[in-house]
């Protein structure tokens, strides 16, 4: 009965944002203006781009393979990104704090449409490459894990950055923009990690993006099985569970923290 | 159904600077105690009952609704709604208990701008859980009260500042929380809109035995609405009926407040030994006084005003906003 009712908050958030995003036509006009230009401009791109690399190893057979299948895998790992700081720094907490709705329905109502509008364009893009750009897409549930768990380790992440702006009151938020500028540094999500220069090499191994490209590419480009890409899995799903621990201890923190001191929801 | 014991609510001081040592002791452990926003609140609400939290800025009137919605954690006492610490048994009242904090026209960005008035209102009952069929008649009976019907269908974008404040007011009549607290509800509301909130208000209250806590700084509002007041800032000051303050302060200080207009200048000495006090003001070629003068001494003070050439004179009854006044000016600390 709880779970109908919050699955149905849910659905209202989806139902409200919905319409307020197709009262803005023109905006929706000049987005899918501007999204036909991103994919021409990087389709011509990456295939006229050489690069002195093994390409192959990533278990896609070329280049614009490796970018393209890279970029829907780093859009759809990091959707979550920024979500929980916005929800709770945001204005509408305070009044959402005390409704008899969970939080974990709000939060995901409030972000829902923005998640599912995103992941429907990834997979018009991704539609787009592969009938007109040659792109070859592998579906297994290697890749839904590894997406998976690469979202569960960008939330956890979230969580801790979320801790810090939340007790902080800090209107920058410095843990997730050096993580991302990072992740299209040294990741491997434009070229290949050992196309980096020697000392930033070491980043690129500690970095978790990295590995969930790595894998994202395998099962996505290369058709790795799930049991094929377990070890590495593993690891990962090792990580994000601490990550996790981590990300909820400093959240929770944060989160006191803030109504010691009077901050949060600030009026 | 509410109570305040012993609640406080200390601040640190603000940073001073990047290198503030104290301010990084704050943020990693317990903060200091420097800045009183609430001392020692104690006072009881009944059930169905309107009480005015009436304070001067910064009396600490946002701390205690903060603390109510659990978004302030007090330093020492506790605040029980039904029977339930609001912050430590928070999850016991969530739903019970609504807010409309004040300067806030659009429930913090949760109104849609480009959405219906009745889509919005639809959304925010869903939130909160009333089923369908029955927040269809809410919605309705709340916009026929606020006489907002004509404006069901437009978008809450096209609404002037006031309606949006109306629509903002139609919520509790929808949600009917068990307490309902308003910080500042009419700051941004003229005088006719102002009364149909109020009405909304005493509809709530009467209706729906909602208990419901006010904080404002019009005390004509408070003396209108309120069953019972505390006038405070940052400490308790004063509690009772609107009237039985009213009498109480009277007896012990003002009995009759005197609005005279003279033509030409009075020596406001020639009051001296007859009246409490007096403030003046001269404008044209007038003056006007303000002579608060005890009972026994009235006849005294009309006496000297015969001897001046006065073009009018009014007998002012004291109000709320004059026990308001005097009390937080320092003086009567005592009647509490």
């Amino acid at each position: 009965m709880r779970i109908w009712h919050e699955l149905k908050i849910i659905r209202a958030f989806i139902s409200v944002q919905k319409e307020v995003f197709f009262s803005r036509r023109f905006d929706l006009l000049l987005q899918f203006i501007g999204l036909g230009l991103n994919i021409i401009f990087i389709g011509i791109f990456a295939k006229l781009i050489t690069i002195n690399a093994n390409i192959s190893q990533y278990g896609t057979p070329n280049y614009l393979d490796y970018l393209l299948i890279g970029s829907i895998v780093h859009n759809l790992v990091f959707l979550p990104r920024g979500s929980i700081s916005s929800f709770v720094l945001g204005r509408v907490f305070p009044i959402l704090y005390n409704s008899p709705a969970s939080l974990t329905a709000i939060f995901i109502g409030i972000n829902a449409w923005r998640i599912l509008w995103n992941v429907g364009l990834t997979l018009i893009i991704t539609t787009i490459y592969v009938l007109f750009f040659g792109l070859t897409i592998h579906l297994n549930l290697g890749v839904v894990i590894v997406i998976l768990s690469g979202v569960l380790l960008i939330f956890a992440l979230d969580l801790f950055s979320a801790g810090f702006r939340i007790a902080t009151k800090a209107t920058q938020d410095p843990l997730n923009w050096f993580f991302n500028i990072t992740a299209q540094l040294v990741s491997g999500l434009y070229f290949p990690p050992e196309a980096l220069p020697w000392w930033l090499q070491p980043l690129s191994k500690i970095h978790p993006e990295t590995y969930i490209l790595q894998m994202g590419r395998l099962t996505m480009g290369g058709g790795y099985s799930l049991g094929q890409i377990l070890p590495s899995l593993r690891d990962m799903l090792i990580i994000t569970g601490v990550m996790l621990l981590f990300g909820y201890s400093m959240f929770v923190w944060g989160f006191n923290k803030a109504r010691e001191l009077g901050t949060l929801g600030h009026m | 159904m509410i109570e305040s014991v012993g609640l406080s609510k200390f601040y640190p001081s603000p940073i001073k600077g990047p290198f503030d040592v104290k301010s990084l002791r704050d943020f990693l452990g317990k903060p200091r105690e420097e800045i009183p926003a609430l001392i020692d609140l104690n006072f009881k609400v009944k059930e169905s009952e309107i009480f005015g939290l009436l304070g001067p800025n910064g009396a600490g009137k946002t701390t205690f609704c903060k603390i109510a919605n659990a978004l302030v954690i007090p330093t020492r006492g506790n605040l029980y709604i039904s029977g339930y610490d609001s912050v430590k048994e928070h999850d016991k009242i969530k739903g019970k208990i609504f807010t409309i904090f004040g300067g806030e026209r659009d429930l913090f960005g949760l109104f849609q701008w480009r959405v219906s008035v009745e889509k919005n209102l639809r959304f925010i009952s869903e939130l909160w859980r009333i089923p369908k069929i029955e927040a269809e008649k809410r919605i309705n009976y709340a916009l026929e009260l606020l006489n907002l019907k004509d404006k069901k269908n437009e978008w809450y974008q096209k609404l002037s500042a006031g309606m949006r404040q109306k629509v903002y007011l139609a919520l509790p009549l929808i949600l009917q929380p068990e307490v309902l607290i308003l910080d500042e509800p009419t700051v941004y509301i003229d005088v006719f809109t102002r009364r149909e909130a109020w009405d909304a208000i005493l509809e709530l209250s009467r209706e729906f035995g909602t208990t419901i806590i006010l904080t404002t700084h019009n005390l004509n509002e408070a003396e209108m609405l309120c069953d019972r007041v505390l006038i405070f800032n940052k400490k308790k000051i004063a509690e009772g009926k609107p009237k039985e303050l009213i009498e109480k302060f009277q007896t012990l200080k003002i009995e009759r407040k005197l609005l005279v207009k003279i033509k030409g200048k009075i020596n406001v000495e020639e009051f001296e030994k007859t009246a409490e006090k007096v403030n003046t003001y001269t404008q044209n070629g007038y003056t006007y006084l303000e002579i608060y003068v005890r009972r026994d001494y009235l006849k005294d003070v009309l006496t000297i005003l015969t001897n001046h050439n006065v073009t009018d004179i009014q007998n002012k009854t004291t109000t709320l906003e004059d026990i308001f006044k005097e009390l937080l000016g320092g003086e009567n600390e005592n009647l509490a």
